[in-house]
């Protein structure tokens, strides 16, 4: 067997598109050859990189589709939950999901004028979070650089 | 047994009824075929996306109708010397469905409605790079998320959506 049949029929068992007896010729080979082994081995390397490759490749398009969608499916049930008495159980549990939370429930605590009555759940990446409803029941989630800004920003927000 | 025709025609049956019936029988099918229409029209919402600059440079708020709406709701929440709206689109957007709106500092802001009910719509929405919410909002009442920077200033993008 030449090298380039060799390397053809290591492919082709690799990808197993071999018959049953050109396997068993293979399986012999592989038994006694340690370079066909290492070529094999090579191969199998390469098609774990080339499916590595692949799912990255999908991902992102994936991800686009259900990255706004998997926190909407949270907080529908947390509303579905809630429904009954209308009680605000879903502020504490979607909230308990960011660091950010801590920000909005300090907010919370500090006025009337403040009503997170929309917001169901909230992700800021660990930045401390306004979240000011007005008396048109206009809705603001405001970002702040620092913590800081949030004392400044509160007292004047809910003035 | 006379048919029904047949009783008409003799004065055996009130014609009047048959036409009753055959009007009650065509409203039904009409309803019928009416309320999948119903179902349908509610299945996408209209959106509208403005996104909104602000700075401490002095210039005011722009000579803009839109400008000026985006003062009434920003104002009296968010300290600014100068605002303008450098973006606004309007579209439908069906339930489950994620719109995307390129914002001029390069990011994006996505919005994907998800459920239409009594209390509104509830929206998932992300600001990329600064925040994901999710927020049940009533018709035409403004929603902000912000702000990102941009040009020496922040941009805000105010969500409404009419359904």
């Amino acid at each position: 067997m030449s090298a380039a049949e060799r390397n053809r029929m290591l492919e082709a068992y690799h990808d197993g598109e071999l018959s049953w007896l050109s396997r068993w010729r293979v399986r012999r080979l592989l038994a006694r050859d340690p370079d066909a082994q290492a070529e094999l081995e090579a191969l199998s390397g390469l098609g774990g990189l080339l499916r590595e490759i692949e799912a990255e490749a999908a991902t992102p398009d994936l991800w686009e589709s259900l990255r706004l969608r998997l926190p909407g499916l949270d907080a529908r049930r947390a509303e579905a939950a809630a429904e009954p008495t209308r009680s605000p159980r879903w502020v504490g549990a979607g909230m308990a999901a960011t660091a950010a939370a801590l920000a909005v429930a300090i907010v919370l605590q500090l006025g009337p004028r403040t009503n997170p009555g929309a917001v169901r759940w909230l992700d800021s990446n660990g930045r401390p979070v306004l979240v000011l409803q007005d008396d048109r029941d206009a809705t603001i989630i405001w970002l702040l650089e620092t913590p800081a800004e949030l004392t400044r920003r509160s007292g004047r927000a809910l003035s | 047994m006379p048919s029904a025709r047949r009783r008409i025609r003799d004065g055996s049956a009130d014609p009047a009824n048959g036409r009753r019936s055959r009007l009650a029988a065509s409203l039904a099918l009409l309803l019928g075929l009416l309320a999948p229409l119903g179902a349908l029209a509610q299945e996408s919402v209209s959106l509208e996306v403005t996104v909104v600059h602000t700075s401490d440079a002095g210039d005011g708020v722009a000579d803009d109708p839109r400008a000026r709406k985006a003062d009434a709701i920003l104002g009296p929440q968010i300290r600014y010397e100068s605002l303008s709206v450098v973006d606004a689109q309007r579209r439908q957007v069906k339930l489950n469905e994620t719109w995307k709106v390129s914002l001029p500092n390069g990011r994006h802001f996505l919005v994907q409605p998800l459920d239409l009910g009594p209390n509104g719509l509830l929206v998932a929405v992300d600001l990329e790079g600064s925040a994901k919410v999710d927020a049940r909002i009533k018709k035409r009442k403004p929603f902000v998320v912000g702000p990102q920077s941009h040009k020496g200033g922040k941009l805000s993008v105010i969500l409404e959506a009419d359904f």
